[in-house]
């Protein structure tokens, strides 16, 4: 690393200002390897890490070292420490899935963290997460995932530790996943950019399962550019994954403002009480800004809004308490009490109300695809509030909160995993301070939905917001 | 439709093999049950009977324009 550079500075920078360093030589990839890690070291309390593989990565940085001084650059992500939520495999690491049951070593990389190998990324290690990504549940067998702009609070569900680590600078960049909102969650909650790519664009070979017909990977970032950056890297056919599309994948060019891209406010999901009027407020400042870029900002509609949380998590439960049920028969006891109730709940669904809402799902997905042929793309709040404080049991203590906490919780997020378009969390804010002083603001996140496989389009916005906007600059004070 | 009872929900737990680690366990299973039959019975839509439910999007619509 040149002496110029300080590797507590650098390591807050966003992953394609340290690409341009690295690949330039300008930046040792060993020395900026040793101070993620110094770094993650320091913040363990966070519980962003599972497994933190300092000598795997100082190896795989050493390689890098060499090949760019040899002038064999593999692309932007080489010599990049990054890493992976731990519901992905990563060969010769440990592999638990955040719960107390699954724990193996891998044989071979999960597709997606094999594409990052390939293109030069070192890998640091495996991140905490919801246990089996299911989200929901109130202790963790590997430590309680703090959020980094107050400790006190959650930092969503389930890619956790990506979230944190990213926020935290505990890594370059992160890869999540996201069946009904695990990327776009703790995205907003972390105030980092987080892409749920198009169901079908970025293989799930070697990762665990939650709900096959929703589940994705996508990146977790400091910036829209890094996200776009990543997700090149990720994205594209596998034939280890059927369902992955071979369409061909374009490069993500930034354009200046936003002259002619038509933007539809979803009404449901900031009217009548779904989100804060902190965070109502701070999408409505959002589209300012917007309309300052050039965009066109339009109110649009999605009648069956409201039940995106009901029809997202009925289908992702029962295809979870399927994917468990060995475990839940033989291992009940090694769950979480939140996940072990939840997962037998759903086991109980009737096949008719599988059926139903699997109807109800399409009937959302021709809603928002209607929507998606009026504008370009749509907005909603990712999430309808700031980060809540750290749970200690379910609250469900009766059938009308479970509707009330579980189903209304994820409506925000469920429309668009049930319609398998993409959709990335955009930091836009913060709240107010705390007035107990446990934190100067939580971050606030935008949602933006784009046409599958358009991707790009919503990079557009994202990065062109990010060019006349700081809240993405901002990193938590963490202290000693 | 009537809620099920903690009693029914065991029993039907068990005929799948699958028995709540304590009584806690078997109430808030049982009020998340209940609520999922209740909201899911509640939804209602003119056009539900015509909608085929499909498992994968694009591999219809590859080569299409949507």
């Amino acid at each position: 690393m040149s002496s110029s550079h300080n590797p507590g500075e650098l390591v807050l920078r966003p992953a394609t200002e340290l690409s341009a360093l690295l690949t330039s030589g300008e930046v040792s990839p060993v020395a900026l390897t040793q101070a993620f890690i110094d770094r993650a070291k320091r913040y363990a309390r966070l519980n962003a890490y599972i497994t933190l593989d300092e000598e795997g990565a100082l190896r795989q940085a050493a390689q890098a070292e060499d090949e760019i001084k040899r002038g064999m650059i593999r692309g932007p992500l080489h010599g990049l420490p990054v890493a992976v939520k731990d519901q992905f495999d990563a060969k010769g690491l440990r592999t638990t899935a955040g719960s107390k049951i699954v724990d193996y070593i891998a044989s071979e990389d999960a597709t997606a963290v094999g594409r990052l190998r390939e293109a030069g990324a070192v890998i640091l290690g495996k991140l905490n997460l919801s246990e089996f990504a299911l989200g929901g549940n109130v202790t963790h067998p590997y430590g309680i995932p703090h959020n980094p702009w107050d400790e006190t609070r959650q930092a969503g569900q389930s890619s956790s530790g990506s979230g944190i680590a990213v926020a935290a600078s505990l890594c370059a960049a992160a890869l999540g996943g996201d069946t009904a909102g695990s990327i776009r969650g703790p995205s907003a909650w972390c105030g980092i950019t987080g892409l749920r790519p198009t169901w079908g664009r970025v293989s799930r070979n070697g990762a665990w399962p939650m709900a096959w017909f929703m589940d994705t990977i996508g990146p977790m970032t400091k910036t829209v550019a890094d996200a776009a950056m990543i997700f090149q890297a990720i994205a594209g056919h596998d034939p280890k994954d059927p369902n992955t599309s071979s369409r061909p994948l374009t490069p993500f060019e930034p354009e200046r403002g936003l002259e002619g891209m038509r933007v539809g406010v979803i009404r449901e999901s900031i009217d009548n009480g779904m989100a804060t009027a902190d965070v109502a407020a701070g999408v409505e400042e959002a589209m300012e800004v917007l309309r300052g870029l050039g965009a066109t900002v339009l109110d649009e509609t999605l009648p069956l809004f409201e039940h995106g949380g009901l029809i997202s998590n009925g289908l992702a439960d029962s295809e979870a308490a399927n994917i468990h049920r060995k475990f839940l028969r033989e291992r009940p006891e090694d769950y979480d009490f939140a996940s072990r109730r939840r997962l037998m709940a759903a086991s109980l669904l009737p096949a008719a109300a599988y059926v139903k809402l699997s109807r109800f799902r399409m009937l959302m997905r021709r809603d928002v695809m209607a929507a998606l042929g009026r504008v370009d793309l749509l907005v909603t709040p990712a999430q309808a509030e700031g980060a809540p404080k750290l749970p200690t049991s379910t609250g469900m203590t009766s059938k009308e909160a479970v509707m009330r906490q579980y189903f209304g919780l994820r409506a925000h997020r469920g429309p668009f995993n049930l319609s398998g378009v993409p959709a990335m969390a955009l930091p836009i804010g913060f709240t107010p301070a705390d007035p107990e002083g446990t934190h100067a603001g939580l971050p606030m996140s935008l949602q933006v939905i784009g046409r599958p496989f358009d991707e790009n389009r919503i990079f557009q916005l994202g990065h062109a917001y990010q060019e006349v906007t700081t809240w993405h600059e901002r990193r938590p004070e963490l202290g000693a | 439709m009537p809620d099920l009872t903690p009693e029914e929900v065991r029993t039907q737990l068990s005929a799948i093999g699958l028995t709540p680690v304590d009584q806690e366990d078997l109430d808030e299973i049982t009020y998340r049950i209940n609520a999922v039959n209740e909201a899911v019975l509640a939804l209602e839509h003119p056009d539900e009977d015509a909608q085929e439910p499909r498992m994968v999007f694009w591999l219809n619509e590859e080569g299409s324009n949507e």
